[in-house]
């Protein structure tokens, strides 16, 4: 039936294709919201940035490496922000009440910045553990989780990627998302055991003493960095729209730039094609 | 649902009888995969004891992923999958079906390995009754999955490359998990196993149960 | 003030920011391809249109 009738989309951004007048005012309010949120996301992270880097004091126990939890948990609780939006998402567009092509785009938008912000947290969590543990890696439960977490929704990207009839692709990818989602507590949990059968020194970073302005540079860069967050998802969001129309209506528009491009060389060729 | 289940696994298990893809191709190559273990990790025959679990579950993973590829392409050959659909049989059962002829095939080559594994590695087995136990819950839970992921990536160009990204990561629990409990078989400590193998249980339920749930509509859309 | 550690810091930053920049800017691109390529918002009959898709959904 959706191969027929194009998806009609009118999207959570009013990017879609209404003609009326209030849509357009629509679409212009839910474009200026982005700006706003984009901006004040981009100011709050020069904000971090310069208050992380040249304000705050080095910690008295970690030194200089304290300005790494300026950016590093926020990358971190961003990342699972978004694979809990993402889960929430395809769990939306399971039950058949709720089921529409928009929160599957959703889902995946918000997975593909939770990939972004897992490697951010997995490289900037290294940079860390080398100077602090001596080591790049440690088989740490929370670490370990999150790497797999990363290959999870790896694959889960790979899935959506697969071409095919939009809904059976989103009934798919909505199944694998739950599927891989339900593994992550079971991971977490035997990772965990695993280690402390081991008897490995337990590892938490941010122990020290956060506070005063260091607390406070924390929060901006959490709410800064989980504004960059939705800026991305709202524009992830916006091009799988744009992607799904096109989708949908590729062949014509194909066939209509073939035209174009015929219309211009065919004019001497006339007699060959009538 | 069980009759149904019973019918399909019946039909699988035929078809492999029939056509001894595993045995001639699949336990050949898990064989393959313990020997080249053994040259990577050097003559030493202590550190391979000491790794014989881990490499076991291993190459039973990489044989798990061939038999899943093989147990997916029976019903895609022939569009076995849209008969599937029109025969009328329930879903759930045609998962557990298609789980339990998959993980019979899968106990069958655990068996094999074991042996060929305690021989290559020095490893003698101890603790068979934990082994056992570990092989059926862990070979619930890896069949499970693999049946899931199996559909799940069925009917796309990309199956092959596509099925091990998704179903390895998802079952990196029960490698761990099936390694400690043997470990603690081998060494005589088999009271440390049971936790494992508790583990292992609540993994397989839960993903026998959601995949029970979840192959009606994977099917319906082929 | 140590100035290894420093290095790790700036190249925690380096990373995260650069990463970030990236995707936005990989974003935006990608955005303005698609908007080429799907030039005009097609003119939708709206209601009845969208009343079959969602019955259609509902039904599967």
């Amino acid at each position: 039936m959706s191969a027929l009738v194009p998806p009609v989309d009118h999207g959570l951004f009013g990017e879609g294709a209404r003609s009326d007048a209030a849509a357009a005012s629509r679409q212009r309010r839910a474009q200026l919201a982005l700006r706003v949120v984009g901006v004040t996301g981009l100011l709050g992270v020069v904000l971090t940035v310069w208050l992380g880097l040249w304000v705050t004091p080095p910690d008295a126990y970690m030194g200089n490496l304290v300005r790494l939890l300026y950016i590093h948990p926020s990358m971190a609780w961003d990342a699972f922000l978004a694979y809990g939006v993402s889960f929430l998402a395809s769990a939306c567009y399971l039950w058949p009440r709720t089921r529409d092509l928009r929160f599957d785009r959703l889902a995946g938008a918000s997975a593909e910045a939770g990939v972004v912000f897992t490697a951010i947290t997995l490289v900037t969590g290294s940079l860390w553990g080398r100077p602090t543990w001596g080591t790049w890696w440690v088989w740490d439960p929370l670490l370990t989780t999150t790497a797999l977490l990363f290959v999870l929704y790896l694959g889960y990207l790979a899935l959506r990627k697969v071409p095919g009839d939009p809904e059976v692709r989103a009934k798919r990818t909505a199944v694998g998302a739950l599927v891989a989602f339900i593994d992550v507590p079971i991971v977490y949990f035997s990772v965990t055991w695993w280690k402390s059968l081991h008897q490995a020194p337990t590892i938490s970073p941010g122990k020290s003493d956060v506070h005063g302005l260091m607390a406070w540079t924390m929060l901006l860069s959490f709410v800064a960095f989980s504004l960059v967050y939705v800026w991305f998802v709202a524009h992830r969001y916006r091009l799988a729209g744009l992607q799904a129309r096109e989708e949908a209506e590729g062949l014509a528009l194909a066939l209509a730039e073939r035209r174009a491009e015929g219309a211009a060389s065919a004019v001497e060729e006339n007699e060959v094609w009538t | 649902m069980w009759h149904d289940a019973v019918v399909v696994a019946g039909k699988d298990l035929r078809i492999e009888w029939r056509s001894r893809v595993g045995l001639n191709q699949v336990v050949p190559f898990a064989l393959v995969v313990l020997l080249l273990f053994g040259l990577a990790l050097g003559p030493d025959a202590g550190r391979l004891r000491a790794a014989a679990a881990g490499l076991f579950w291993v190459t039973v993973l990489l044989a798990c992923l061939l038999a899943v590829q093989r147990s997916v392409a029976v019903e895609t050959a022939d569009a076995g999958r849209d008969g599937l659909r029109l025969s009328g049989l329930d879903a759930g059962g045609i998962f557990v079906g298609k789980a339990a002829a998959l993980a019979l095939q899968l106990l069958v080559l655990e068996v094999v390995l074991a042996v060929v594994a305690a021989l290559l590695y020095a490893t003698p087995l101890s603790g068979i009754g934990l082994l056992a136990a570990t092989c059926v819950l862990a070979t619930a839970g890896l069949a499970a999955v693999g049946t899931f992921y199996g559909a799940v990536s069925a009917g796309t160009r990309v199956r092959e490359t596509l099925l091990p990204l998704l179903f390895f990561p998802v079952v990196a629990p029960v490698v761990l998990a099936a390694t400690k409990a043997f470990s603690a078989a081998l060494s005589h400590h088999s009271g440390g196993g049971l936790g494992w193998l508790g583990l292992l249980a609540i993994f397989s339920v839960a993903y026998v149960a959601i995949g029970t749930i979840a192959f009606g509509p994977l099917l319906e859309d082929g | 003030m140590d100035m290894t550690d420093f290095a790790y810091v700036q190249a925690g930053y380096v990373v995260a920011l650069g990463g970030l920049a990236l995707y936005g800017a990989s974003l935006i691109a990608r955005e303005r391809a698609a908007r080429r390529r799907v030039p005009v918002p097609v003119p939708v009959r709206t209601d009845e249109r969208r009343g079959e898709h969602e019955g259609g959904a509902a039904g599967s």
